[in-house]
């Protein structure tokens, strides 16, 4: 089988910055039809590759950036790539993904994965050119913006190029730390403290290579059927209209939105930061990543003292807006630019800013602990200089940037209300109100994310009764299947708002020619993917009893008015069936028939040693 | 089947004795937004009916207000609304202008004799499948009362599956669909109104396993309209009677036109390039609106896929995306048939195109100078990846070249670069016979 014919390069990308070696691999070629690329060959090479107990800052931890068969071809979102490591804020597997146009340009340069392993004893940076992969100091990057350092790197090599960069608190190992290209980031879960841990400042890519599909003509017309379910679909054309925002006013509504650190659903001031508002008053131009025809992206006009940036998009707007009680459209635009500027994960930062001023309010802590900063809900001041000293990780922005799970073991009193699972910050869905999403943040292999087969469409399409715990755990774990197939094609998941996974498995099967005879073959191959990032987290440790949700959500009846108002999760019941239904034990550890039947076998001799 | 009924099927699927029909939808106003094709329905409705519409369908208090316009015996056959449901206030798109519902409903709201009295040639109803047993078991009461009602009064019932909810997933979707057209048919359905699988061979199997007529819908509207007339096309082929076609036709710019495409693809058999173009053209030209850009190079990667070896790259495309100064602003530069090149060219190597209008290179000729490379003003002649051998001929003897000036083809009159643009920032300005004399000018 030559997979260099079926969407691939066959070619993994292998950097020891420890020995400074550089040298390439095949891709696993028998095991490539079950995991497909992207996230199921991020699974496999970290199951597969890292020693139980790796330290995920120590030199150990693989830092794996994967694409996919349909990268670099026109399919929609075909720029889109990712990353998989042992993540330092959640102990367990961890993948995060992003659009831009680095992805791509690895995948024309050759390469279907970067695998980096091992630490430099100085700044440096991974400079690929085709064939050409060489290490170069770095040392007058150190301490760069991301903008800066972005710029930099495209005087020195050209503004074709492209690239990876991380800023101070990545720089500094901090949890809340991403990697940069440019505008896009792969945010979540310290993968930017990862990438500093192994002094790797900057990678920066250019490829001239072609992708080859399978079969030509069947890849055409399976292109031609997803832009059309991409055009004809009205959530699309409101991505488009109103970025990912759009949703903010509906999940108001349904009481979801989460407010004051998760102790309403609902925010007074949600007409203030919608879509609309930030349509009419702030945007003014679109942005779509490479291969995008959706542009949710949108640069705003330059606030009074010139700040500009790319967004802000839903998640933002929950976590630096309503979640700290700011209602004001530039306050949020600002606290994002810091996070954009100095390479942070906006949900984080704006979890802690939301769970310190909620600590304050208590009188958990005090100002003197914070520097003098008296973070009161709503406070934009405040919140700029705690974003401040995050972004340049000095004073208590050291500590505030390890996020909310590390700041909460100092403080046992805030535990109830520290808004996490696994060490994750929550994302921008009151689980009190949206019971199958609570579910998938209680499951998610990463933690507390919205991403990882969460049952949205509960809140904003309808697809359920979103306060009821009934047939949750089989939504979700269709959902989570559908998920993890098309981060396994390496493709946003927003086209998925037109195109269903028929359309993706279209795609694929012409591309890669592999014997996927049904649609319902890629949903299979999703739950495999889902199970081997399952089975990392089974062999840390991770079991049922870290498939939880905070206090907050567990006990606390929800405040406030709305949909939600005195909800809480009734987590077991849903646990029981989810399991039963993936034939995981009572534990949450896959049984061995199941893997059989997913045809994992060898991944069980392996573990067995 | 009564002789009434019989009469009204006649009178839908047979106005053009082809047995296909090319409806429009046109109830949406009580149950999603006020929008504006809901608002302007009465100029709408003359429209489509100037354009050939065989039916409309409407809600019942439309069916009153708009009676005047059925008039006469060419008139459209009058489709009437038989129930209400909120499915689209459950969604994203309607907090500005509906109140959103949280659970689905789906009320039956007149009864057969009722549609009659109002001049119904046939009533239409939805039977909801995949959101929740319930429901499911509702809808199949509810059309299955329908249906009797329907059958003493000799009036067509139209059932329209939707597959819709959290059960349903991009795997079974085609599967639900599949089974509420047959379960829709066993209750004793005339004819079915059902979205579009996706695929000609699924809906294939759709409807041979229906019985009963088969009208596609068209679901959200495409700016690209065509994309509403490949769907009709394609659903056709699998032997579909015709469409019920709702907001890709009444949010059109021009519903009568859009109307006169598609009936010219269902009742004279055009194939859906006849009906976008009406005539040929030979010669184009592309024009760029950079304010609509938004750097997605979908134009420079499909330019490279349409090209040289056809696999997918950024190397060697046609055109160029520039990043402009300030952020978000992108150029597009591509081939604006200046003539520079031809010009400057001291070998007459390049040339129009005698058929597509654009710029050719006539290999042979060459000898790779780069004077076209330099001159370029958009830049987009770029060298070669690879030499060519050239053979022997009566005017030159054989030679190498190293290199050789890629210049864009305008992909033969079909550029894939404005195919492929989903924001129209690239775009074909004109078509029109092509003249060397009036380029020269």
């Amino acid at each position: 089988m030559n997979l260099k014919q079926r969407g691939y390069c066959d070619r993994i990308l292998r950097v020891d910055l420890t020995a400074g070696e550089i040298w390439t691999t095949p891709l696993p070629e028998n095991v490539m039809p079950l995991i497909l690329g992207g996230k199921g060959l991020g699974a496999w090479l970290l199951l597969m590759e890292q020693a139980a107990g790796t330290d995920p800052l120590g030199p150990d931890n693989h830092l794996i950036f994967h694409n996919g068969p349909l990268t670099g071809t026109t399919a929609p979102t075909a720029g889109r790539f990712g990353v998989t490591t042992r993540s330092p804020a959640t102990g367990t597997y961890f993948d995060a993904y992003c659009g831009g146009d680095w992805g791509q340009m690895l995948k024309y340069a050759g390469y279907d994965a970067l695998v980096v392993t091992g630490a430099a004893n100085s700044p440096v940076m991974l400079v690929i050119d085709d064939d050409v992969v060489e290490l170069h100091p770095a040392d007058d990057l150190r301490g760069t913006s991301i903008t800066a350092a972005t710029e930099r790197l495209k005087n020195i090599f050209g503004s074709e190029w492209q690239s990876l960069v991380i800023g101070p608190p990545g720089e500094q190992q901090r949890n809340i730390a991403g990697i940069f290209n440019e505008s896009r980031a792969l945010a979540r879960g310290g993968v930017g403290a990862v990438m500093g841990s192994k002094q790797l400042k900057a990678i920066v890519v250019h490829g001239t290579g072609t992708v080859q599909v399978y079969d030509r003509e069947a890849y055409d017309r399976a292109l031609q059927l997803a832009f059309r379910a991409v055009r004809m679909s009205s959530k699309v054309t409101m991505l488009n209209k109103e970025g990912t925002a759009n949703i903010l006013e509906i999940i108001d509504v349904m009481g979801a939105l989460p407010t004051r650190n998760f102790q309403r659903g609902r925010f007074a001031e949600a007409e203030e930061i919608s879509g609309t508002a930030f349509r009419e008053h702030n945007w003014k131009k679109d942005y779509a990543c490479f291969g995008c025809p959706i542009g949710c992206g949108k640069w705003t006009a330059p606030l009074d003292d010139g700040t500009v940036i790319e967004g802000p998009e839903y998640e933002s707007i929950f976590a630096l807006g309503s979640n700290c009680a700011i209602g004001n459209r530039e306050t949020i635009i600002k606290l994002n630019w810091y996070c954009d500027e100095y390479g942070m994960d906006t949900i984080s930062v704006g979890g802690v800013i939301g769970f310190v001023m909620e600590m304050f309010q208590r009188g958990i802590i005090t100002a003197d602990e914070l520097d003098g900063i008296e973070p009161h809900w709503g406070d934009a001041n405040s919140a700029l200089a705690l974003v401040e000293k995050m972004a340049l990780v000095e004073g208590c922005g050291v500590w505030l940037a390890q996020g909310v799970a590390t700041i909460a073991t100092q403080y046992p009193a805030a535990q109830p209300f520290a808004m996490h699972v696994k060490g994750l910050e929550m994302p921008a869905y009151h689980p009190s109100a949206a019971k199958g999403t609570a579910l998938a943040y209680a499951i998610s292999e990463r933690g507390a994310c919205h991403l990882r087969g969460a049952p949205l469409g509960e809140l904003f399409s309808g697809a359920a009764d979103p306060l009821s715990i009934v047939g949750k755990p089989q939504l979700f774990r269709d959902t989570q299947a559908d998920t993890a197939a098309w981060d396994s094609a390496s493709l946003c998941l927003f086209p998925g708002y037109g195109m269903s996974l028929k359309e993706l498995w279209q795609l694929v099967a012409a591309a890669t020619g592999f014997e996927y005879p049904k649609a319902s073959d890629l949903q299979r191959l999703g739950e495999r993917v889902s199970t081997l990032a399952r089975l990392y987290n089974v062999r840390e440790g991770h079991v049922r009893s870290q498939d939880t949700l905070p206090d907050r959500v567990l006990k606390q009846p929800m405040e406030g008015e709305g949909p939600g108002a005195g909800e809480t999760v009734d987590l077991d019941p849903m646990l029981n069936e989810y399991y039963r239904i993936m034939g995981w034990d009572v534990n949450g550890v896959p049984i061995p028939e199941r893997l059989q039947e997913l045809g994992l076998a060898a991944v069980l001799d392996f573990m067995a040693g | 089947m009564t002789i009434g009924l019989q009469m009204r099927m006649d009178r839908l699927f047979n106005r053009h004795g082809d047995g296909r029909a090319v409806c429009v939808a046109a109830d949406h106003g009580y149950m999603s937004d006020v929008t504006a094709n809901v608002i302007n329905l009465r100029m709408i409705t003359e429209a489509v009916i100037r354009g050939g519409a065989d039916g409309i369908l409407v809600s019942p208090g439309q069916a009153l207000h708009l009676a005047p316009l059925f008039r006469g015996r060419d008139g459209p056959v009058l489709i009437v609304r038989a129930d209400w449901m909120n499915m689209p206030r459950l969604g994203t798109s309607n907090v500005a202008n509906a109140v959103p519902q949280r659970l689905l409903l789906n009320e039956k709201i007149l009864t057969a004799e009722q549609a009659l009295s109002l001049g119904a040639s046939a009533i239409t109803i939805y039977l909801f499948l995949g959101y929740s047993d319930q429901i499911e078991a509702e809808g199949v009461e509810k059309c299955a009362q329908f249906v009797t009602e329907c059958r003493a009064v000799g009036l067509p019932c139209i059932i329209e599956p939707l597959a819709y909810g959290g059960q349903v997933t991009g795997a079974n979707i085609v599967d639900v669909l599949t089974l509420g057209a047959r379960i829709a048919v066993e209750i004793g359905a005339d004819a079915l109104k059902i979205p579009y699988t996706g695929d000609v061979e699924s809906f294939r199997h759709l409807v041979s396993i229906s019985d009963v007529p088969v009208l596609v819908l068209g679901g959200a509207r495409s700016d690209n309209e065509r994309d509403a007339l490949e769907l009709f096309a394609e659903a056709l082929d699998a032997g579909s009677s015709g469409c019920l076609m709702g907001r890709n036709v009444t949010k059109s710019p021009d519903p009568a036109h859009m109307v006169n495409q598609l009936s010219k693809i269902a009742h004279q058999n055009w194939s859906v390039d006849e009906a976008l173009r009406g005539e040929v053209w030979e010669y184009v030209r592309l024009k760029a609106n950079p304010s609509k850009c938004t750097g997605c190079n979908l134009c420079v990667t499909g330019c490279v896929s349409t090209h040289d070896s056809r696999d997918f790259g950024n190397h060697l495309a046609r055109l160029r995306i520039e990043t402009g100064k300030k952020p978000g602003d992108h150029r597009v530069m591509f081939c604006t048939l200046c003539q520079k090149c031809i010009d400057v060219c001291p070998t007459q190597a390049l040339r129009w195109h005698p058929d597509s209008g654009a710029i050719e290179l006539l290999t042979e000729r060459c000898d790779n100078c780069g004077k076209c490379v330099d001159i370029c003003p958009t830049q987009v002649i770029v060298h070669s990846a690879e030499g060519i051998q050239i053979a022997a001929s009566e005017q030159a003897p054989a030679k190498t070249l190293k290199w050789y000036p890629v210049v864009c083809d305008l992909c033969g009159g079909e550029p894939e670069c404005a195919r492929i643009c989903p924001t129209g920032a690239i775009y074909i300005d004109e078509r029109k016979a092509f003249d060397p004399q009036e380029c020269k000018a």
